[in-house]
């Protein structure tokens, strides 16, 4: 049951990142905002003020720096930034990579998730899934 | 081991035209954020590529030797600053063994496994010479419980790969 059901969830989340569901356009134009949950859905993980394809702030945990977005007309998207580990213990210059999914589902409000790995060049690293909301001004 | 997989991963893409090869080095977050030399090697085309990594450490007390085996669909991303960006996902799979011999004692090992979505992104920014960052979540392994996956937690392995491609 316990590995059937983890199964079932690597096979949902592969089709949602494979396959878009929903074929809408995401607000990837002009000034939007993403806040998201990491893990244990700790709030806010990553808040983001984006300007077109661009977005900076706070990527991920401990992480800030300039991210861009990579969209092709679906939902799917990839993305890569620089920035930096504000970890104390940790602090170092780093690159981002991910790849989600963004759903304008109603009117400017949209659903975001994505997997994001960050490693930073004295070799701390971290991979995690981010869920939240965007909203395009 | 190693070997082996290196033999399987060849023969699998050895009868492919069109593919490119991809070569690199860097580090990866199995040796928990020690800078140990990594070695990747990839093979594919504009739409499929195959990548392969392990990364090991010896002394004689103790060992620990990592192997990843991954399968990613690819697309052409976009331009990032001075160079193109590349995305690619798919699924992966790693494996890694340790040992520890402590004085006097018998040698003690330990394998483990993860397997579960994986992705990279790779910035040529100066064709052919590239640097990418490869992250796998894991979702299957031998201890982890479906709870911690609804509250986002898995184990993950992330890697950083200076290369080029011929």
């Amino acid at each position: 049951m316990n590995l059937a059901a983890k199964l079932l969830c690597s096979v949902v989340l592969f089709i949602c990142l494979s396959k878009p569901l929903i074929a809408t356009a995401s607000n990837d134009n002009g000034l939007n905002l993403y806040l998201a949950a990491g893990p244990n859905f700790v709030f806010p993980t990553s808040v983001r003020i984006g300007w077109s394809r661009w977005e900076a702030g706070l990527l991920t945990r401990n992480f800030v720096g300039v991210n861009r977005t990579f969209t092709s007309g679906n939902p799917v998207y990839a993305g890569f930034g620089l920035g930096v580990n504000i970890d104390p213990f940790q602090s170092n210059l780093g690159f981002q990579a991910s790849v989600g999914v963004h759903w304008v589902v109603f009117w400017r409000i949209g659903l975001r998730g994505e997997l994001v790995a960050n490693t930073n060049l004295n070799g701390s690293s971290s991979a995690h899934a981010l869920v939240g909301g965007s909203y395009g001004f | 081991m190693r070997s082996t997989l290196l033999a399987l991963f060849l023969t699998l893409f050895a009868f492919k035209t069109n593919a490119s090869i991809l070569i690199g080095t860097g580090f990866n977050s199995a040796t928990s954020g020690r800078l140990v030399p990594t070695l990747n090697l990839g093979i594919g085309d504009e739409s499929f590529e195959a990548h392969f990594s392990s990364v090991g450490v010896s002394t004689t007390a103790y060992s620990h030797s990592s192997y990843r085996l991954s399968g990613y669909w690819t697309w052409n991303a976009g331009e990032f600053l001075f160079g193109q960006a590349e995305a690619g996902f798919g699924a992966s799979a790693l494996y890694g063994v340790r040992s520890f011999q402590d004085s006097g004692a018998e040698r003690t090992t330990k394998n483990d496994y993860v397997v579960g979505p994986a992705f990279f992104v790779r910035w040529v920014f100066w064709d052919p010479v590239f640097i990418a960052v490869d992250g796998l979540y894991g979702l299957i392994g031998p201890s982890d419980r479906f709870g911690d996956l609804l509250g986002l937690n898995a184990r993950d392995n992330v890697s950083f790969i200076v290369g080029f491609r011929i």
